[in-house]
Order: C-alpha cells, then sequence, then structure tokens
C-alpha cells in the first residue's frame, strides 16, 4: 500500500466515524417507526421522564453519543457502557481460542491439500459441508443426540470447536490461493530446481513470504469474528457475550443498547482495517 | 447451478392446493398464476376460490381440472394427530401444524433459495459497479468513495433483517442495495486498479465513450473471473443466514414456510425424527451442490 493513502485512511477516519454515528443514529430513529407506542404496548414500559427526553430526537442523540454517554438500556437496566464492558471479556476469550486453533489447522489443512496428502480432500469437503449447514442445524443435531451429556464439557469448548469448523473452509482455500501464487515465483521454483528438502522450502520460503496478505488480514477477520460471528454460537450456546447482548437488544428493540453495541463494532472494526493497512505498509519480509 | 435454480422456479407447480389449470364452460382459467373470485366461476359471493372448500368443489364440478402432483400446505383434517408419521399420501409424515412436511420443506426451500439469490445478485452487482467506480474516480470522488465504503461497512446485514422485519420488502432491499456490497466492492476495485492502465481502455477513453458504458463493456467482463469465485460463498452465506434467523422466528415474509422454523420443529419434537430426517436431507443437499460448483472444487483444478 502507498504511504499518501495510508495517511488518507488515517485522516478519514474520523471522519467515517461521525458520520457512521449519524448514519446509525438515523437509521435508528426512522426505521423501526414508533418505539413509544411499541414499547407501551410489549413491556408496560412507562419512562419516568417526558417523552421528548426519553426518546430524544436524531440532533439530541447524535449529541450525546459524541460527548460519549451512550444512555441506559431499557430493559436491562444497567447503562450500556457497563453492559458492553461487562460482556466483552467472554467473547474476546472465545474469539482468542477459536483464532489459536483455527490459522494453525488451516494452514496445515491448505498445505496437506497442495501436497496432495489422502485424507486432507476429504476433511476439506467435509469442512465445506458443514461451514454451509446453517447455525441452528448443528445446534439441533448436538442437542438432539445429546453429545452435550456425552462428554460433559462446558459450552465454551462447543462454541469454540463451532466457530473453528464454520470458518476453516473459506481460510483454507484463502491459504492455498496464495501459497499457489508464492509457488509459481522463480526463487521457490529455483529452490525446487536446487534440489532444497520440499519442508524447507514450504516453512521458510513459500509460509514466510506468501502467507504475507493472510497475516495483514488478521486484525479485521479477528474484529469480525468477535462483532459478528460470535453471535449465533453465543445464543444457541447460552453464553453472555457480546453477541447475546446484541441479540437481546435487537430482539427487544432496545434503541441506546443496539446503538452502543452497533458503535462499539464499526469503532473496533474502522480501527482494525486502518491497523491491518498499517502491517501491510510496515511488514516487510526478506525473501529467503 | 442455474439449471437447478430454474428447477427450482417449478416448486409451486409441484406442491399447490390450487390447481393448474381447469376448463370451466368453454373458457380456460390458471389458478395457479392469478388468483379467482368465487362469482367468476358462478358463484353468488365474491370471495376467493378456495379450491378445498366443498362450496368450491360443487363450482367447479363437471368441469376439467389439471391438478398439481402433490398435495400443498392446506392443513390434512383426516388424520388423527395434526404431527403423523410416513405415509403414502405423506411421504414424509406432517409437521405439527397438520401440513405435509415435504411440501412446507420445499416451499420454505424456494422462499429461502430464491431470497439468497436476489441478495447476492444486488450485492454482487453494485459491488461490482462501485467497486470499478471507486478504481476509476479521481481525487476527491475517490475520497468520498471510500468514505461511502466505510460506512456502508459498519451496517451489518443482521441488523437489517431485524429492523426491517415490520417494513415492507422494498424497503429492505433498498436499504441491502445501499449498503451489503463492499465485499466485491474491494475485489472489484483490486482489480480494476492495473486493468484501467492498459491500451485498449485507454483507447475507449479517448474515442469518448461514456463511463458506464466503458466500465460494463470494457472492465466488467475482465473483472468478472475474479468476481465470480466469492459468489458461491456469498450465496451459502445469504443462505444460512435467513435460516438462522428464521429459527429465532425473524423473518422477512412473516405466515410463510421457513427452514428454520422447521428446524425448531425439529428440536422441539425429537421423536418426530421424519421431521430432522427432511431438514438434514434439505441441508446436506444444499451443501452437496456447493461442493459441485466449480470454484469450490479448485482441489481438482489444482
Amino acid at each position: 500500500m502507498a504511504k499518501p493513502r495510508l495517511y488518507k485512511r488515517l485522516i478519514l477516519l474520523p471522519v467515517v466515524l461521525l458520520l457512521t454515528v449519524l448514519c446509525h443514529v438515523i437509521l435508528l430513529d426512522t426505521l423501526p417507526g414508533n418505539p413509544e407506542s411499541w414499547l407501551y404496548a410489549s413491556s408496560g414500559y412507562y419512562p419516568s421522564m417526558p417523552i421528548e427526553q426519553s426518546f430524544p430526537s436524531v440532533f439530541n442523540h447524535f449529541w450525546s453519543i459524541l460527548q460519549l454517554d451512550l444512555g441506559n438500556s431499557y430493559f436491562l437496566g444497567n447503562s450500556v457502557s457497563q453492559l458492553i464492558y461487562k460482556s466483552l471479556p467472554q467473547t474476546l476469550f472465545l474469539t482468542l481460542c477459536c483464532f489459536l486453533g483455527l490459522y494453525p489447522i488451516a494452514i496445515a489443512l491448505s498445505i496437506c491439500l497442495l501436497c496432495k496428502h489422502r485424507m486432507s480432500r476429504t476433511l476439506h469437503y467435509a469442512f465445506v459441508v458443514i461451514s454451509s449447514i446453517p447455525s441452528c442445524l448443528i445446534y439441533t443435531l448436538l442437542s438432539i443426540f445429546s453429545i452435550y451429556y456425552w462428554f460433559d464439557l462446558s459450552p465454551y469448548f462447543f462454541a469454540i470447536v463451532f466457530l473453528i469448523i464454520r470458518r476453516v473452509a473459506s481460510l483454507t482455500s484463502l491459504c492455498i490461493k496464495y501459497i499457489t501464487l508464492e509457488r509459481k515465483k522463480k526463487y521457490v521454483q529455483m529452490a525446487f530446481a536446487r534440489q532444497v528438502p520440499a519442508r524447507t522450502i514450504y516453512i521458510h520460503y513459500i509460509l514466510k513470504n506468501g502467507l504475507r496478505p493472510i497475516w495483514v488480514r488478521i486484525p479485521k477477520h479477528f474484529c469480525h469474528v468477535v462483532f459478528s460471528g460470535t453471535l449465533m454460537a453465543e445464543v444457541l450456546f447460552s453464553i453472555q457475550g457480546f453477541g447475546q447482548l446484541s441479540f437481546i437488544a435487537l430482539k427487544s428493540q432496545d434503541y441506546p443498547l443496539i446503538l452502543g453495541c452497533l458503535l462499539t463494532a464499526c469503532f473496533s472494526i474502522s480501527l482494525a482495517y486502518v491497523l491491518g493497512d498499517f502491517i501491510q505498509y510496515n511488514v516487510y519480509i526478506k525473501k529467503t | 447451478m442455474i439449471k437447478k435454480l430454474i428447477l427450482l422456479l417449478l416448486l409451486p407447480f409441484l406442491f399447490s392446493d390450487k390447481p393448474l389449470l381447469i376448463y370451466h364452460q368453454k373458457k380456460m382459467y390458471y389458478p395457479c398464476i392469478t388468483s379467482y373470485l368465487e362469482s367468476d366461476f358462478g358463484g353468488n359471493t365474491s370471495l376467493v376460490m378456495d379450491y378445498l372448500d366443498t362450496e368450491s368443489k360443487t363450482l367447479i364440478k363437471g368441469s376439467w381440472v389439471l391438478k398439481t402432483p402433490f398435495q400443498g400446505l392446506s392443513i390434512d383434517l383426516s388424520l388423527p394427530h395434526a404431527s403423523t408419521g410416513p405415509s403414502f399420501i405423506h411421504w414424509l409424515g406432517t409437521i405439527p401444524t397438520g401440513q405435509d412436511t415435504l411440501s412446507y420443506a420445499l416451499h420454505a426451500l424456494y422462499i429461502n433459495v430464491y431470497t439468497a439469490c436476489i441478495l447476492t445478485v444486488i450485492s454482487y452487482y453494485m459491488g461490482c459497479f462501485l467497486g470499478m467506480l471507486h478504481a476509476k474516480s479521481n481525487r476527491s470522488a475517490n475520497l468520498l468513495m471510500q468514505l461511502y465504503l466505510e460506512v456502508s461497512r459498519s451496517i451489518p446485514l443482521v441488523m437489517l433483517i431485524i429492523l426491517c422485519l415490520k417494513k415492507s420488502i422494498v424497503f429492505f432491499l433498498f436499504l441491502f442495495s445501499a449498503t451489503q456490497w463492499t465485499k466485491y466492492a474491494y475485489l472489484a476495485r483490486i482489480q480494476s486498479i492495473p486493468l484501467l492502465k492498459k491500451p485498449y481502455i485507454i483507447d475507449a477513453q479517448y474515442q469518448g465513450i461514456s463511463t458506464i458504458k466503458l466500465l460494463y463493456k470494457h472492465l466488467f467482463p475482465h473483472i468478472r473471473r475474479g468476481t465470480n469465485a466469492l459468489l458461491p460463498h456469498t450465496f451459502l452465506n445469504y443462505f444460512s443466514i435467513i435460516t438462522s434467523l428464521n429459527y429465532f422466528d425473524i423473518t422477512l415474509f412473516p405466515n410463510s414456510p421457513s427452514l428454520g422454523k422447521l428446524v425448531f420443529y425439529a428440536q422441539q419434537y425429537p421423536s418426530h425424527t421424519w421431521i430432522l430426517f427432511t431438514c438434514c436431507l434439505i441441508f446436506f443437499g444444499i451443501s452437496l451442490c456447493a461442493l459441485h460448483i466449480p470454484k469450490l472444487k479448485y482441489c481438482q483444478s489444482e
């Protein structure tokens, strides 16, 4: 990435964040219709303050967010920032464990596939099939065949395995693409011609240089998994994380909580993209 | 894949409560395509024809009727219990609401597949077009496009679906096309930048053809190969999201069959194994179809 583009991205970041806040506030204030009547009808919620203050206008909403005041949740009682702060560690733990398993498995599988290992192709096909099955069916199969009781393990374990299995196929495809591109390069061809052992070529030549786009992608991927990937896993396996919190907020139309969750996700994702660009610009790996 | 989708388009004509054709008093009627009133068949009331109702049956008695081969989504009241196992009439049994499982599952599949297809096509074309425009635009326009891209990326699909529940589907599609295009835009932009320096593009620019024509006639055919690789993944992703949301009773089409609801029935009634069997049959079938998409079978091309 060219240096000016990186500077441009950094300068754009505050503008993007402001626009994102405005966009979400407008979307939430205009889309679902009439929040007051819905709240009165569904839960018997009566705001203690006058309506104008309880359901602020777009401008007031925007202004309070700029002052870092995300408000209080309608249904869960606590302040939104506190709820988010409490739920994030579980999700971060889940994602971190998932990543520790996901990347080694995907890279190993892609190398096995390229070496035409006997079982690797079947395994990869199995992963592709599993990744295209909806999460709810996997959960139903797990609960009907009472796999929880067979192994008596914590829901965290199942959630991590679930997250890994659903992401291995796409990451393997990506690794294969980059490894194949690197393998076609002249210095690798030369190493093969010089009869350097295949393992050395793969570890010291190809993985080191070819997987650079994968390393650059890690911050973005991590943020995407934290804020959107874990939602289904947390809801299905009843883990009180960020995904569960956003799901509750969306289901019960808890506007301050929805906005809080969305803004946290957006800020982190935007920062992760800039971090990814920064890594891409600064990390220069020497070819062996 | 396209042939399979066209075959799927014929599903409502195979599983329907309405007859395909009626030849009544020297006139042809097409109930599967249009809805008729009872007064059209000589009845007194202007109610919509219910072809399973005894009164309606007497109205079309003596007419030539071409029925669909399988029963539709009507509730079979002749059964002792709502949910019964497989039989000659109901090949895969019935679900707890008394509807035929096979018809229900295939109608739901039809709805989900086409919704996912429409969403994929919209995001594909919007993404490609905006990505190419982003690559071609000059400095200030480029900056604006970058801003639009960053803001659009921040709105997740799940949120859009849940927020648009009580709104019209057209409104949802409008919002979807305005926001969910970033994945293809990135790809299209990356592939367009080197292509813009090619002589044939420069030549086309000097000939003075419009930007839209340049993008779609000269640039789009060349970037298609790269962007098409993502299509099956996107389709399966949307299909999976829609089904998972249906499971939590969040649907874009209320009161219509949904695969998520079928999975929910399978979980609620584990002894009714035919429901789980149908779910597995459909989802594993779709996954196996996905395996036969050439872009996913890269191992063979290696």
